[in-house]
């Protein structure tokens, strides 16, 4: 499973496009924070909003296109969003390009109107959707999605070390950590993503990053107890796919720490070749 | 219009894409070998490029100008540039050294002999185009 709009609200331009996803207690991806409540990770948020602007591009190319991601100027998150909370979710396509092939759009998630994440300029390019998915089995759940019938989950919840932690973390200094990860051809996301040709999520593969920022940070500061203020994910990029079965290694450097502001740089690669990089920077309480 | 005159936006536009200090994109540098670029990153340079100079430009547009008259078949055989093919990239590429477009050179190859330069007249031809 990995759909995150449960309801169109409106798919036309040039007003902003607006969907609801609401986070059901039974959503495979809450984990229990350390709050003892359950939470949904910011990268599926960033994921969510995301999709909405996936369902415009299907809707406008006739679903012959979809979007992959591609490259992020900014992701700022400040706050997660809990079980039974309702994202409001709202897109701004600046330019969608048919001919080239790209979309590019800025999104806004909020709970009860509150702004809990943002993602500034995010630049997609489009691919044959055929090559990744059923055409009339998406078009089938696009008009689910204007009916607007909560999706239903028949699974049980994903292991999130399995799903969000690397495999092994090497400590090469305090300010460089390596990270290994093979992605399990077993996880839940590639039902949806995509069924044709399965791909490893930026979302995911940006929590993946995350965790291990942490991890680096906690070592750090020699303490478990991190309480994150906000997050800016920067300059996010990727330029190739990740399939099941791949293993990918991350490196992450710090960069710069000052006061509670950790400021980290991310490469992935597999197969010696890079995939994808990230700038983040954690602001701790 | 000339080089100069847009070197400086096409350059910023490379150094943000591309994560580089402004001082390492001078005009003769290749966005591939040597500043580093990946195919994603032509996506965002182009599409920089556009909202900056207020110019379309066209997938393929640099190719295409060097086919000219040529057909597909005569501009490339098996994915292998032809000698008439070559030709006509030494013309549209005048600033790339004429070495780098030797017989062999393969279509897919030819976004690795863009240089900082070739962005920059790329620009300014869009721009022409516009005004007539």
């Amino acid at each position: 499973m990995f759909l995150f709009v449960d309801k169109i609200l409106r798919l036309s331009q040039p007003e902003a496009i607006r969907g609801l996803f609401h986070i059901k207690p039974s959503n495979p991806y809450l984990y229990l924070n350390s709050d003892n409540q359950y939470e949904l990770p910011l990268s599926i948020v960033g994921e969510a909003v995301g999709q909405l602007c996936g369902w415009y591009v299907a809707k406008v190319s006739q679903f012959k296109l979809m979007a992959v991601a591609g490259v992020v100027r900014g992701i700022h998150s400040f706050a997660a969003p809990l079980s039974n909370d309702c994202l409001e979710l709202e897109v701004a396509v600046l330019n969608l390009d048919l001919d080239a092939k790209r979309v590019c759009y800025s999104g806004r998630a909020f709970v009860n109107g509150q702004l809990i994440l943002s993602i500034e300029e995010s630049l997609a390019p489009l691919v044959d959707a055929e090559l990744f998915k059923n055409k009339q089995h998406v078009a089938a759940l696009y008009n689910e999605l204007l009916k607007g019938e909560s999706l239903s989950y028949a699974c049980e919840k994903v292991n999130y070390a399995e799903c969000f932690h690397y495999d092994e973390l090497i400590y090469q200094s305090d300010n460089l950590l390596q990270g290994y990860k093979k992605i399990s051809e077993q996880l839940l996301c590639f039902d949806d993503h995509f069924p044709c040709r399965p791909v490893y999520p930026l979302s995911l593969l940006l929590q993946n990053k995350l965790e291990m920022g942490l991890k680096l940070i906690k070592k750090l500061i020699g303490n478990n107890n991190v309480s994150l203020d906000k997050i800016m994910i920067n300059q996010v990029k990727i330029g190739d796919f990740i399939n099941p079965g791949d293993v990918i290694q991350t490196v992450c450097q710090l960069k710069e720490n000052t006061d509670d502001r950790y400021c980290m740089q991310f490469k992935t690669s597999k197969k010696n070749k890079r995939v994808s990089t990230a700038d983040i920077v954690f602001q701790c309480n | 219009m000339n080089v100069t005159e847009v070197f400086d936006d096409v350059r910023t536009i490379l150094a943000d894409v591309l994560a580089i200090e402004l001082e390492e994109v001078t005009l003769k540098k290749t966005l591939i070998h040597d500043l580093g670029a990946e195919s994603i990153d032509f996506l965002d340079i182009i599409f920089q490029m556009e909202k900056q100079f207020k110019i379309k430009l066209e997938r393929g547009y640099i190719e295409s100008m060097a086919r000219g008259s040529l057909t597909q078949e005569e501009f490339e055989s098996n994915g292998v540039i032809t000698e008439r093919g070559l030709s006509g990239l030494k013309n549209i590429l005048s600033e790339v050294p004429e070495e780098k477009i030797k017989p062999g050179l393969k279509s897919n190859e030819i976004p690795t002999l863009f240089t900082v330069e070739t962005m920059c007249k790329l620009v300014i031809k869009q721009k022409e185009l516009a005004v007539a």
